[in-house]
């Protein structure tokens, strides 16, 4: 099955690298769709069918946090799993992101292996640990 | 507050991480205290980001590097050749290596303290050169690459 990513980072460069990671990771994806911030995200997870966010923590207008708290306030968005990305590695800021319905975490810098492992658990995919490319394997659209 | 030697060897160990993990850029630490010098060999610019932060310490982050291998680590980092990359492309790439470093350098230091980081900004090389720090409250990290060197700064604020 092919799943629709957003992927939620004030960073144009974050937000291409983890869409390069994610394909180069062999991860089964459908297609991406890609916000600036948390509200940009509310906006998209209102016009779009989507199986999975992939956000940032520290954004301006609004953050990681916040857009998760939204999301499961939202009828629409509540059972779509939210992963967030993040530079914080601080167990109580983890434990954080899980009691507001984070999905999981995956820490800055990361590795393609640790994002592929990630997404197939919480997607319920099989991990056979094959699929992973090398860079100049894949396409980049960005 | 921290001890400087572990605050440094955090600070290594980040750089080391985010540099050889995102970029596939292979580094050398050199063991000296401080980087006097350490510029006199660059040509052209030298881009600066500052990132503060605060929690059981406050203070803020300083990371230089060339312009030139800036636009070679953006390149890289965006899969990009380095004639499409714009200013903006290498700004966000700068900024983006200086969260992560700072974010890990607290993981690796003490992942049961929370620490709340600022937004990265673009700052002046020259402004940060003119600076007057006690060396008491500041911590330098040169770094060499097989191109240029870089540099993070941890300044505490007192």
């Amino acid at each position: 099955m092919a799943f629709n990513v957003l992927i939620v980072d004030d960073s144009f460069s974050m937000r291409a690298v983890i869409k390069r990671t994610i394909k180069a990771s062999g991860f089964n994806i459908g297609k991406f769709f890609e916000a600036k911030n948390g509200i940009e995200a509310l906006n998209i997870l209102n016009e779009e069918w989507l199986d999975l966010v992939l956000t940032d923590y520290n954004m301006p207008e609004m953050d990681g946090l916040t857009l998760i708290t939204e999301m499961k306030k939202t009828e629409n968005m509540q059972d779509i799993p939210a992963v967030m990305i993040t530079t914080e590695g601080s167990k109580q800021r983890v434990a954080e992101f899980m009691a507001k319905g984070a999905a999981d975490y995956i820490k800055k810098p990361f590795t393609p292996e640790e994002i592929r492992q990630k997404l197939n658990r919480i997607m319920g995919e099989t991990d056979d640990g094959e699929g992973i490319l090398d860079d100049g394997d894949e396409e980049l659209d960005f | 507050m921290m001890e400087k030697e572990s605050l440094m060897m955090a600070m290594k160990n980040s750089i080391s991480e985010v540099l050889e993990m995102m970029f596939f850029l292979p580094i050398d630490l050199p063991d000296i205290a401080l980087s006097e010098g350490l510029w006199g060999s660059v040509t052209g610019d030298i881009l600066s980001a500052r990132l503060g932060f605060s929690g059981p310490f406050s203070g803020y982050f300083i990371f230089c590097v060339p312009e030139k291998l800036a636009a070679s680590l953006t390149a890289g980092f965006l899969g990009r050749e380095e004639d499409s990359i714009t200013e903006n492309h290498v700004t966000e790439t700068v900024t983006e290596i200086l969260n992560m470093i700072a974010g890990n350098t607290f993981s690796i230091l003490d992942n049961q303290s929370v620490f709340d980081l600022d937004i990265p900004e673009m700052v002046s090389f020259d402004d940060i050169r003119n600076r007057q720090n006690s060396s008491d409250n500041i911590m330098v990290i040169p770094v060499n690459t097989l191109e240029n060197p870089l540099e993070l700064q941890m300044i505490i604020n007192t």
